[in-house]
């Protein structure tokens, strides 16, 4: 499979599955049942800081990066 | 900067400071963002100390200080900004695991980021800007989020655009404020399983174009052009039996210098008695070679190619595998003052790599990672 | 190529996301209020009823709902003010661990009735969207309005609905 192709799969298909599977099978959790949800740790935002340590420190040192949010801008790091 | 305090070009170290791109930019500024406004204001410190080292040489050492501050205005906006300093010393390898000679690099980096939130009573939008200077190194970065929730707010979705325009200069050897311009955008979605469930899925893709090699190593030459794209899944699952939550993650990543990379990372967080929270950590990486990567033939010496050829022979760009595992302890001294500390060990080597080979002739490498920080709320 | 794409799938998840939102029966203004009977502080039983003859203010209401902690003390005022014109404010407290509920209360005094629903049963049956949710009943047992959310603009509105209904016939 060409690049181009790859990427068209991965960028098109994996959310498309991922929201009609959301969509159908669970019962929505109702807003009295959201304690737990509102805890930290079980939201993806994390400690702002620590993130863009971790994020910039993997990011000199690999060949990937990304994945989480867009902006941001560079750094003669990598 | 005097002649002095610079050595030679090949001497210069990756990480932070008087460096250059090789592969495309910068991390996200910040994940999927909270649907309400922050209750209170908190302000942040948070220092790194980062060391790596090879086989009998320690190389890139990184002392770095960050203040952050998150203020909600009026229930409906929230401003968040921060600085960063970074104090880079040391020296990395110009080619392979080699470097030219003895020297050594010093050189300080800051970077500034802000952002506005608006809170809808179904969705955000933000904006952010964000610049990092350093000797060599000018880069501006603008963007543009906002996310979108269903009736329950159990679905969620996300999307952003960014742009940063960056400027390498490093005279002395003819890269004369050469551009770079990033285009890049996110598109994510985010969705609750159960009361004790939440996952999800984030695309982003990105374009760069521009000067993209990385001059302080031997012979860097890459495309003028590279896209990327990774695909990160995550979820949150609460163990009512403990209290804990583990946090787990995917990504994959692809770009057109036909790097392809899986990184996996776990957290277990557990709340413990006196307000003490700890969560180990462990993150696995696994990448193969850009298709210009230059493996040895005739070590300790470089690969001998044409200047004109598209090449590269820094490690970064090699095929390996890394594990990383590390601890965080945070303790909440009163309502207002949380106070958090974090190690983390990670090694890098071409054997670890699971699936096919890792690149020969690269030494392992390790890092010792120490992050402090305290947060104030307000 | 990819902007096309990434066009092609905002479209298709943004409608995705249309048909996902499948709200709970809601109740609407002029609907009559159901009776249920839920256990108070010290398990007293708290009954709402039509025939209360009281202008009810219901708030449902979590101690991990932020919101909720800022309605506290302007439902001990409304309390306070209009309790002899026939006003009776019930916090309905959703926590499924009782201690949660205890610790909140334990800091934030209270001057209304706390009713405890640690199954959500009532939330169901009142149609609760998201937290907080209060809901306005009038004199003759029939929902005025329903509110989802806490913050300064939404005060004053709702004490002048709260007036208007002590003052309207039953």
């Amino acid at each position: 499979m060409n690049l181009y192709a790859r990427h068209t799969m991965l960028v098109a298909i994996v959310p498309l599955l991922l929201s009609t599977a959301a969509c159908s099978l669970l019962e929505p959790v109702q807003a009295w049942e959201k304690g737990v949800l509102s805890k930290p740790e079980m939201t993806f935002d994390g400690d702002h800081l620590e993130s863009k340590y971790n994020e910039h420190i993997y990011f000199s040192k690999e060949g990937a990066s990304g994945g989480s949010g867009v902006g941001g801008g560079g750094c003669g790091c990598n | 900067m005097a002649a002095t305090e610079r050595q030679s070009r090949a001497d210069r170290a990756p990480l932070g400071t008087g460096i250059l791109f090789a592969a495309l930019a910068i991390p996200g500024i910040l994940p999927a963002q909270a649907d309400t406004a922050p209750e209170r204001a908190q302000i942040s410190y948070k220092f790194l100390d980062y060391q790596d080292s090879q086989s009998g040489w320690e190389r890139i050492g990184v002392h770095a200080r960050a203040l952050s501050l998150l203020v909600p205005i009026a229930g409906e906006w929230s401003l968040e900004g921060s600085i960063t300093s970074d104090s880079v010393s040391g020296a990395s390898p110009a080619y392979h695991s080699q470097r030219f000679r003895a020297g050594q690099m010093q050189d300080q980096r800051t970077g500034r980021d802000l952002k506005v939130t608006r809170y809808f009573p179904r969705g955000t939008l933000s904006v952010g800007i964000a610049d990092s200077r350093e000797s060599d190194y000018v880069s501006k970065a603008f963007f543009v989020s906002g996310s979108l929730s269903s009736e329950d707010k159990n679905t969620t979705l996300s999307a952003g655009l960014g742009k940063s325009s960056d400027h390498i200069n490093v005279p002395e050897i003819g890269v004369n404020n050469e551009p770079k311009k990033v285009h890049d955008m996110m598109l994510g979605i985010t969705q609750t399983l159960t009361p004790t469930d939440i996952v999800q899925l984030t695309v982003t893709y990105a374009e760069a174009d521009g000067y993209l090699s990385d001059p302080y190593k031997y012979r860097d030459h890459r495309p003028d052009s590279k896209y990327q794209t990774a695909v990160l899944g995550r979820w949150n699952h609460h163990v009512s039996a403990t209290g804990g939550t583990t946090r787990l993650s995917y990504r994959y990543y692809t770009d057109s210098f036909d790097i392809q990379a899986h990184t996996l990372t776990a957290e277990y967080v557990q709340p413990l008695p006196w307000e003490f929270t700890v969560t180990p950590i462990v993150r696995l990486h696994s990448q193969s070679a850009a298709s210009f990567y230059l493996d040895p033939v005739n070590p300790p010496f470089p690969t001998i190619r044409p200047r004109s050829d598209i090449q590269s022979q820094d490690q970064r760009l090699s095929a390996f595998g890394g594990a990383s595992l590390g601890i965080k302890v945070s303790k909440r001294i009163s309502p207002d003052l949380v106070v958090d500390g974090r190690y983390e060990y990670y090694e890098q080597r071409s054997s670890w790599r699971p699936f096919g080979n890792g690149s020969p002739g690269i030494e392992p490498f390790r890092a010792n990672m120490l992050q402090l920080g305290i947060t104030y709320f307000f | 190529m990819p902007r096309q794409l990434a066009r092609y799938l905002f479209a298709t998840i943004t409608s995705a996301l249309l048909f996902a939102a499948t709200p709970t029966s809601a109740l609407e203004a002029g609907d009559s209020t159901p009776e249920i009977e839920l256990p108070g502080t010290g398990g007293t039983p708290i009954r709402i009823t039509r025939q209360s003859g009281k202008v009810l203010y219901l708030d449902f209401w979590a101690s991990w709902c932020g919101p909720c902690r800022q309605s506290f003390p302007w439902m001990n005022a409304m309390q306070e003010k209009y309790k002899a014109q026939g006003l009776q404010v019930i916090g309905i407290n959703v926590d499924a661990q009782g201690d949660d509920a205890e610790k909140f209360l334990a800091k934030m005094p209270t001057k209304f009735t706390i009713a405890y629903d640690p199954k959500g049963n009532s939330a169901r049956l009142f149609g609760v969207k998201g937290m907080p949710t209060s809901l306005l009943i009038g004199k003759d047992g029939k929902v005025i309005s329903q509110h989802i959310g806490f913050n300064d603009e939404s005060r004053d509105k709702m004490e002048q609905a709260i007036q208007a209904a002590l003052g309207a016939q039953k």
